[in-house]
């Protein structure tokens, strides 16, 4: 029996739960840093650290559940010194992160029956060290109690009983103390198989189309007509269901980004509050990497150029400690999330003269001019200090969240502090979109950029370069024939007008017909069509076309390099 | 889709372990083959959706099952004029490797004939001089009962970002 079991899956399932375990077992040290003189983070790190050295025995990594146990021997020690009266400090907190960062680095190379590498011996001797000198009680019983050797010997001693029955046991036996876990039920799944029940999902969409336009035929048999009545929604709900198992919660991300402004406070010798909030938000998970790589950068940014040194703090009659405050909203179709810090503020002035010396035009009210901080190249060198960048400025953060097809913008006030704010689509997986038509193909605008819609004015002029200025209502708004200057077709009719806003900007395109409005399934293009613009990616419709979806951020940059080019 | 074995040359009593299948098709108007170990599928002719931006050889994007899969016209690639779909024109899927990534690409062909159960031997080395062809795209010429097919290093054809020059050569295969 035991032979069937399937062990590198299940080391892979262990892998990935480890993962999780590790971010909040760093959340834990954080919070044992704000409060040195709590219990209640030891606790929760003790049964992570308990459950951590179990999962090492059950596969037998004796490098891991050597280190573990150093862990909870130092976990102890320290427990014991608060007991005592004599709060955790910055030693002992630096000495059980380096601990988790140990975990995080071996996990993943551990193999049964291993030894502890060189720098993992130290690292013991180092967390036991704290267990020497930092506590003069007695430790727990459950801490001190020895590794058995029960790693390979339960295994072969248990035979018959599924190893993940052990973990299972692990796990309800901490399930009392851990609701948080215990809570919601979950079940992991391979990203593979989720993409192809989306995938699935989307070519079910496409048959749903089908039947929807079956049923508005004249000629349909009125017993089909009740069966498909009572399909389609169903279908359709099967859709969004398996467009929603993509979505995960942002928890874990924001959280791991405590270490971040740790760490960088640290090295600058300031101090931060880091204050995160939205954790239940959702996000699709092809978002997630890229998501956390910008956020990275803003807190940094935020701790390093944004919260002023303490005394420079105190002077000003601000409290030592700066806050930066990581939050995360759900909003119409897509997420905002917040870096907002209580610094400084940026130096307008300075961004002015930085732009206008690298030629960049800097013209406007003090919003647009907050703005330029996303130019390329306005980092000055002074900046590029080892915590915010490696070279890496707001310019990448700001083209890394367009390729999302999202957007980022910042609001500051001089002396009181900045936010930056990132809004993201809820998912890339599917797009509300418009359909219009373009010299007889079908495209689509995402339809949370679509301000409104209108027939081409009689007399609206155009230049040479196929843009034009229309008058509306609320401004003068730039206009664009999509079909000449971007998609490269002929014979054009240009009857509409689809008025589109990103990024506090407005753009006209001029298409021929609208069609309406339908959920899309968002495919990439192939890499082979790399050299292909303006195009964010393509969606199957509803008769099996392809159709086109719109890149608006490139397209209005596009447009403003023609208007740029012909008032030049 | 049914295929006619090979009915051209005779078969050859050598190890079938070295035996190669290719496909035979028409591609603008010269006549190629394709390794049958990259073709996936031969689906009939779709019109393509035109992508903007893209090479005059790239013909657009087509749904295959819910997949969307870019389709290429090699004609306008050799310096043909655009493929003229009719009645018999197909896109022969294929698995392509492009730099080390698999990707599935279509390819227009004017016709698909046969095919051919061939040694390695059969394949002749391309003249390198005296045409335009550009050798690293070529596996070889083979020979058919009028004229030359040639053998296309389809993987290289499709990496690469610039018109092929085999214009010269695939025509005066034809014979």
């Amino acid at each position: 029996m035991n032979d069937d079991v399937d062990w590198e899956r299940l080391r892979q399932v262990h892998l990935a739960e480890s993962e999780e375990r590790l971010v909040t077992m760093e959340s834990a040290i954080l919070d044992l840093e704000r409060h040195p003189e709590s219990e209640a983070p030891i606790e929760a790190l003790q049964r992570d650290a308990h459950t951590l050295k179990g999962n090492a025995g059950i596969f037998g990594f004796d490098s891991i559940a050597h280190l573990a146990h150093a862990f909870e021997d130092a976990l102890a020690a320290v427990k014991a010194g608060i007991r005592n009266r004599q709060p955790a400090d910055k030693e002992a907190i630096g000495v059980l992160l380096k601990g988790v960062d140990a975990f995080r680095e071996s996990l993943p190379l551990a193999r049964p029956g291993d030894q502890m590498s060189p720098a993992q011996e130290w690292l013991a001797v180092e967390l036991r060290t704290l267990g020497a000198f930092g506590a003069p009680t007695a430790p727990e019983p459950a801490a001190s109690e020895k590794l058995k050797p029960r790693t390979r010997g339960r295994r072969s001693s248990d035979q018959g009983r599924a190893p993940n029955q052990d973990a299972g046991d692990a796990d309800t036996r901490e399930g009392s103390s851990d609701d948080s876990r215990a809570a919601r039920p979950t079940l992991r799944i391979e990203v593979a198989r989720v993409d192809s029940l989306v995938e699935l999902a989307s070519e079910i969409s496409v048959s749903r189309g089908r039947m929807e336009n079956l049923l508005s035929s004249p000629t349909m048999p009125e017993a089909a007509r009740a069966v498909l009545e009572e399909a389609v929604p169903l279908l359709g709900q099967l859709s969004e269901l398996a467009m929603r198992m993509r979505l995960v919660p942002l928890g874990p991300i924001l959280a791991s980004h405590r270490r971040t402004a740790r760490d960088a406070s640290q090295s600058l010798g300031k101090e931060i509050s880091l204050h995160i909030s939205g954790e239940e938000v959702e996000i699709d998970l092809a978002l997630v990497d890229r998501v956390s790589e910008a956020l990275l950068h803003l807190v940094r940014n935020a701790v390093a150029h944004g919260i002023e040194d303490p005394a420079r703090r105190r002077a000003i009659g601000k409290p030592p400690v700066g806050r930066v405050n990581l939050s995360a909203a759900p909003a119409a179709g897509q997420v905002v999330i917040d870096v907002q810090d209580d610094g400084g503020g940026l130096d307008l002035d300075a961004i002015r003269r930085r732009a206008e010396s690298l030629g960049i035009p800097a013209g406007g009210d003090d919003r647009e001019i907050a703005q330029l901080v996303f130019a390329k190249g306005l980092t000055t060198a002074a900046e590029l200090s080892e915590v915010s960048g490696r070279g890496v400025g707001l310019d990448s953060v700001k083209s890394s969240i367009e390729a999302l097809a999202g957007s980022i913008e910042v609001h500051s006030e001089r002396g009181v502090g900045s936010l930056f704010r990132v809004r993201l689509p809820l998912t890339l997986a599917v797009v509300r979109g418009l359909l219009v038509k373009v010299a007889n193909h079908r495209y689509v605008i995402p339809i949370d950029m679509v301000q409104e819609c209108l027939a081409t004015p009689e007399g609206l002029s155009f230049q040479a370069n196929g843009t034009g200025l229309l008058n509306l209502p609320s401004g003068m708004v730039p206009v664009l024939k999509l079909g000449e200057q971007i998609l490269g077709s002929r014979s054009t009719l240009n009857r509409h007008i689809v008025v589109v806003e990103h990024a506090g900007h407005r753009l006209g395109l001029i298409v021929d017909a609208l069609i309406g409005d339908a959920p899309v399934v968002v495919k990439s293009i192939s890499r082979a069509l790399r050299s292909a613009t303006s195009i964010f990616g393509a969606a199957i419709l509803g008769d099996g076309y392809v159709g086109l979806i719109l890149d608006i951020p490139d397209i209005m940059k596009r447009t403003m390099a023609l208007r740029a080019a012909q008032t030049a | 889709m049914t295929f006619t074995r090979p009915s051209l040359s005779a078969p050859s009593p050598a190890a079938p372990k070295a035996v190669v299948s290719m496909l035979r098709c028409t591609i603008g108007q010269g006549q190629y083959l394709l390794p049958l170990t990259k073709v996936l599928e031969i689906i009939r002719y779709v019109t393509p959706t035109p992508v903007p931006q893209t090479p005059p050889w790239v013909s657009g994007v087509m749904n295959l099952r819910g997949r969307v899969i870019p389709v290429m016209d090699l004609a306008v690639k050799f310096g043909e004029a655009a493929s003229v779909p009719d009645e018999w024109t197909c896109i022969v899927l294929v698995d392509a490797d492009l730099m080390g990534e698999n990707t599935i690409l279509g390819v227009v062909t004017t016709l698909v004939s046969e095919i051919h159960e061939m040694q390695p031997h059969d394949l002749e080395p391309p003249p390198s001089v005296g045409t335009q062809i550009r050798v690293e795209f070529l596996q070889g010429l083979f020979k058919l009962e009028q004229g030359f097919a040639l053998a296309l290093d389809i993987d290289r054809v499709l990496s690469s970002n610039e018109q092929v020059a085999v214009r010269d050569l695939a025509t005066e295969s034809r014979g």
